[in-house]
């Protein structure tokens, strides 16, 4: 090989590994967030949607977080064998809805589009945030690098940026933008070789309980009403007007867009309870105004904050009425599809290759929810229950004695799920401590006052447990590998240690003081279970 | 088009390849074109004052050209003139020539003082003569104060007949708009650099890579070092009522490193750039920290521009009428020494305080080339008595700890000069210097102050690192190690793994981007 031809190979080939490692390390440093963990949409769930095999998506949901919490496209599958994806993201704005759904049209035909209302209300500064935009176009794949550069030319024109050549290149090259931040995040290497679709299908599901305050379900239900006495400034009507006026050009392209594709296009509102504009809070003002854009655009509009769908604000709220979780979504989307069903005959045309994906994805989902079902339960003998069906080690204690509110039936779910052969409302046994797998007892104390025991499982778990009737706010203890998963709360402790994750899935107290038995959560365990969670689905899939 | 940005990288790959198949004899034509094209790129309207330098200095060479033809044909029309009458001859022909020259200049001086000055002069008459006069804003035709220093030396050079006359007014333009020098000098003289742009140069492997690598070098400099040790220099001099004592020397290294890698960073940038196309531009720093008394440092520092002032200001000073009718005063009244000293010193004081004023529109700039000139007389002026205590001190100049103390004690001055230079005012510059007399808060170093200057303890870090590493590479140049062919000998391995990760640190611990408020080049600013 003459000295000219082997220096010319020699370049392209330090070209090309140049080029491969400022690739990697642009993916390495772009931000892969994860909700709720950063309080930004997940890259995952974005991109899984380009990873839909071509044209097997029926539906396509757009919105807020209040969406992408709302909307399981999983359970709706699991119902009817509809194809959907959820495609919402925080504070989407309308135009970056746009954006997002000509993305996804390169590869997928939906026939109906459903886009939630509550993205309508942001001003016209407010379509500014640059964030918002950024997010997602990073999340794109470089194959929509048109919307890509589109979206940047616009939050650059609305930014007056437009000469920031840089800026408008940072579209393709993220890296120009995050080369110093390092969000090197712990699985971001796991997420940059992400070539399967995502199971969760832009479904959010959230798992904690904090219930919505009384006074504020009160207020929000009074905005839904007309002669709402609740409406403050916030709730200007002229100001929503000028809001929804500066999103008029783009739900007209977003129309457009769908008729283009020989898609419909839908509005909704999913419910919340919430009666501040920091929280998201919906309005007779902002529903009259959304029915009227509908009107006008031609388009049908479900709002679901006037439907009765069983929602408990006690316990179907995740963060106190700004976004429901798993057990709210769950009604939500049983509405949703009735009303998809109904009005637009939506269905799904079989195809065995896609099917059978989905079906495989669909046991992986439910292998999720289970965890998160258990999480979610707040009945005793529900917890009892699935606790009964689980691989899981349980650790029992009692904290400030066990209460006057401990059933007959509480005692014998009780005996079946531990295999106790001790009667927790007899005076001796005030001091309770239990150790149980799949109906057997391990280790078992009582006192009249107080007992405790160290010592470590078969497989290795450590584990530390004391239980008093002196105490009543922290006379139950339940430390594993040197962390107490007890919730502070007199009553009855359960911390469930699942047997495969190898890891704490669940603390909850139930108050057997008072008739309600109110469940108390703890949520130390959470972060280690996600983790353990990701790499058993990883595993599975 | 900003040489800190990717279109700039992209913008040399095209030129170059654009450049290496056009034919030969065409070749300098593509760099005229890529000229232009990046002059316009930054201000169309401003280019006509390029346009008017290229044209009084086309127009005037050829004045001066046919002057020396004139000149030329009277010699040989009179074979037959006597001695006196030759010289007589020659001293016109030479006046002739150089009232071209100066007309010349003065014309492209004239613009360069109207865009430079014009505003200090009307805030200096409102406020001494209350004239009430609006400002009027001009903004500087990009590289004014580099392409008129060198149109001037071509006119003199012409004048002088140290250069050829160039007939074609295209090639005058290309030497004086030459793309990857436009920005920020160096400062190139006609004879030097003109030859290498009209000749057609072939691709050469080997040049073109060590193009490349210093551009890299030049990119690590600039925004790795200068565009992250630049937060600390804004934070303590932009807000120099905060703070006292100490932190202004930490602020004034920081401004004395940011200075350096800024503006050798850049011409690292641009020279690599150059070299790719075969084109090889005047060294302009070398290792200028590493001098042992101010005058060595200017001949290290910004080498260009010292050059021009020696030999187009100081020398033309030393040599005039009246620097003759001084020192003949002098002799007079103040003896031999003096006379044979002073004319000297004054001419260089005014060319210090010229240099200053290049530099920037405002008295600190003044006070910062006078600051220059009384260092160099001073040292001069003592360098006997400084000889006589070492010799009875018996300190040994030999050794390295001397050296040290030299380029140590150099650094300090220097670093006063920035002060000058990098303060809101003369005034503040005062206080500060004051404020690092009177006030020893040595506590700066352990207290946490460092860290509150706008770098993390992380950021800090990577500057000290890659301080390291220029430091480290300085002193290796500095000792003759020729870096890049040191790396050429290495193994394909290590060789590609260091480009690499050159490239890679450059990538991700460059100070750039949308997210960044990147500082422009200190010296584009000139």
């Amino acid at each position: 090989m003459s000295l000219r031809i082997k220096r010319a190979v020699g370049a392209v080939v330090f070209l090309l590994l140049a080029v491969s490692v400022i690739g990697w390390i642009q993916n390495v440093v772009t931000p892969k967030y994860d909700w709720p963990v950063h309080n930004r949409r997940s890259y995952k769930s974005i991109r899984g949607a380009f990873l839909e095999p071509r044209n097997s998506l029926d539906a396509i949901y757009l919105g807020t977080s209040q969406t992408f919490c709302s909307i399981s496209p999983m359970d709706i599958y699991n119902a009817s064998h509809i194809r959907s994806y959820n495609l919402a993201s925080i504070g989407q704005r309308v135009p970056v809805a746009y954006y997002l759904l000509k993305s996804i049209l390169h590869t997928q035909s939906p026939r109906l589009v459903v886009i939630d209302a509550s993205g309508f209300f942001y001003s016209e500064e407010e379509l500014l945030v640059p964030g918002k935009w950024e997010e997602m176009i990073d999340s794109l794949p470089l194959s929509c690098y048109r919307e890509k550069l589109d979206m940047m030319k616009d939050i650059a024109r609305m930014q007056n940026r437009e000469d920031d050549s840089e800026y408008l290149l940072s579209a393709l090259l993220p890296l120009l933008r995050y080369h110093s931040d390092y969000h090197v995040e712990e699985d971001s290497f796991q997420r940059l070789y992400m070539n399967e679709p995502y199971q969760r299908k832009g479904y959010v599901a959230t798992y904690d309980f904090i219930a919505v305050e009384e006074e504020e379900v009160r207020t929000a239900r009074a905005m839904l009403d007309e002669s709402d006495p609740y409406a403050d400034d916030d709730d200007n009507r002229k100001v929503l007007e000028g809001c929804i006026a500066a999103n008029e050009p783009y739900l007209e392209k977003l129309r457009d867009l769908c008729q283009a594709h020989g898609a419909e296009l839908a509005f909704m509102k999913v419910p919340v309870c919430a009666n501040t504009r920091a929280r998201g809070y919906w309005s007779a003002n902002k529903h009259a105004l959304t029915q009227a854009m509908a009107d006008r655009l031609g388009v049908k509009f479900l709002d679901m904050c006037y439907d009765d769908l069983g929602l408990d604000w006690q316990f179907d709220a995740f963060d106190g009425g700004i976004h429901v979780n798993h057990s709210g979504a769950r009604k939500i989307t049983a509405r949703l599809l009735d009303w998809m069903q109904r009005e637009f005959g939506l269905s799904s045309e079989a195809n065995a290759k896609v099917d059978a994906q989905w079906d495989h994805q669909s046991q992986i989902y439910a292998s999720e929810v289970e965890y998160l079902d258990l999480e979610l339960e707040h009945d005793l003998l529900g917890f009892l229950d699935r606790v009964k069906a689980g691989d899981y080690t349980l650790f029992t204690a009692v904290s400030g004695g066990i209460g006057d509110y401990w059933s007959d039936e509480a005692q014998r779910s009780l005996e079946a799920v531990t295999g106790t052969k001790l009667d927790l409302r007899d005076a001796d046994n005030g001091a309770y401590i239990g150790i149980s797998s799949h109906g057997h007892m391990i280790e078992e104390l009582h006192d009249p006052k107080s007992c405790s025991t160290e010592g470590r499982l078969s497989d290795g778990l450590q584990y530390k447990v004391r239980s008093k009737t002196s105490d009543a706010k922290k006379g139950g203890t339940v430390d594993i590998w040197g962390t107490d998963y007890a919730p502070e709360g007199r009553g009855i402790h359960f911390v469930v240690y699942d047997n495969q994750l190898g890891c704490v899935v669940d603390a909850v107290c139930f108050d057997t003081s008072t008739e309600q038995l109110k469940a108390v959560q703890e949520t130390r365990y959470q972060y280690v279970m996600r983790q353990k969670l990701i790499e058993y689905v990883h595993g599975r899939m | 088009m900003n040489i800190v940005s990717l279109f700039y990288l992209a913008f040399v790959a095209v030129v170059a390849l654009a450049y290496f198949i056009t034919p030969r004899r065409f070749r300098w034509v593509t760099l005229l074109i890529a000229s232009i094209a990046n002059y316009l790129s930054y201000d169309l309207k401003l280019a006509v004052w390029m346009l008017v330098t290229s044209i009084s200095i086309y127009t005037g060479g050829l004045l001066i050209e046919r002057q020396e033809q004139k000149y030329a044909a009277q010699l040989k029309a009179q074979p037959d003139l006597d001695r006196a009458d030759k010289r007589a001859l020659k001293k016109q022909n030479e006046r002739v020539k150089r009232r071209y020259a100066a007309l010349v200049a003065a014309i492209n001086i004239a613009i360069w003082v109207v865009f430079k000055f014009a505003d200090l002069f009307i805030t200096t008459l409102n406020k001494y003569l209350s004239t009430g006069l609006s400002l009027w804003h001009l903004v500087l035709p990009l590289g004014i104060s580099f392409y008129t220093l060198q149109a001037v030396s071509y006119v003199v050079d012409l004048s002088r007949g140290k250069c050829e006359v160039q007939r074609n007014y295209f090639k005058l333009l290309l030497w004086l708009c030459f793309f990857p020098q436009m920005l920020q000098g160096p400062i190139c003289r006609y004879r030097e650099t003109a030859p290498q742009l009209y000749e057609p140069h072939d691709f050469d492997y080997r040049r073109v890579k060590f193009g490349m690598q210093r551009m890299l070098w030049g990119y690590f400099k600039k925004l790795v070092i200068a565009d992250r040790v630049v937060t600390i220099s804004e934070r303590v001099f932009g807000h120099s009522g905060e703070y006292q004592g100490l932190v202004f020397v930490i602020g004034a290294l920081a401004y004395t490193i940011q200075i350096y890698a800024d503006f050798s960073g850049g011409m690292d940038i641009i020279g690599g750039a150059a070299e790719i196309l075969g084109v090889y531009m005047p060294v302009n720093f070398d290792h200028p920290y590493f001098s042992r008394s101010i005058s060595e440092y200017w001949r290290r520092w910004h080498i260009t521009l010292g050059a021009w002032f020696r030999e187009y200001v100081f020398y033309p000073l030393s040599i005039s009428r009246g620097a003759q009718k001084l020192t003949a005063a002098c002799r007079k009244r103040l003896g031999p020494n003096m006379a044979k000293m002073l004319p000297t010193y004054l001419a260089m004081v005014l060319v210090w305080i010229l240099n200053g004023i290049w530099h920037g529109a405002g008295w600190q700039f003044v006070a910062f080339g006078m600051y220059q000139g009384i260092l160099i007389v001073l040292g001069m002026q003592f360098e006997p008595v400084f000889e006589w205590i070492i010799a009875k001190l018996k300190i040994r100049t030999d050794c390295f700890s001397w050296r040290l103390w030299q380029m140590l004690r150099t650094l300090a001055l220097i670093m006063g000069g920035r002060i000058i230079f990098k303060a809101s005012g003369l005034y503040e510059a005062l206080r500060i210097g004051w404020s690092i007399l009177k006030i020893h808060n040595i506590w700066i170093f352990t207290d946490g102050t460092l860290f509150k200057l706008g770098l993390n303890a992380w950021e800090m870090f990577v500057l000290f690192v890659a301080v390291l590493v220029l430091l480290t590479v300085s002193l290796l140049q500095e000792r003759g190690v020729h870096i890049r062919e040191a790396i050429e000998r290495q193994n394909l391995v290590f060789r590609w793994a260091l480009y690499i990760g050159a490239i890679a640190t450059v990538i991700l611990l460059g100070v750039y981007g949308p997210s960044y408020d990147a500082a422009g080049f200190v010296y584009a600013g000139f």
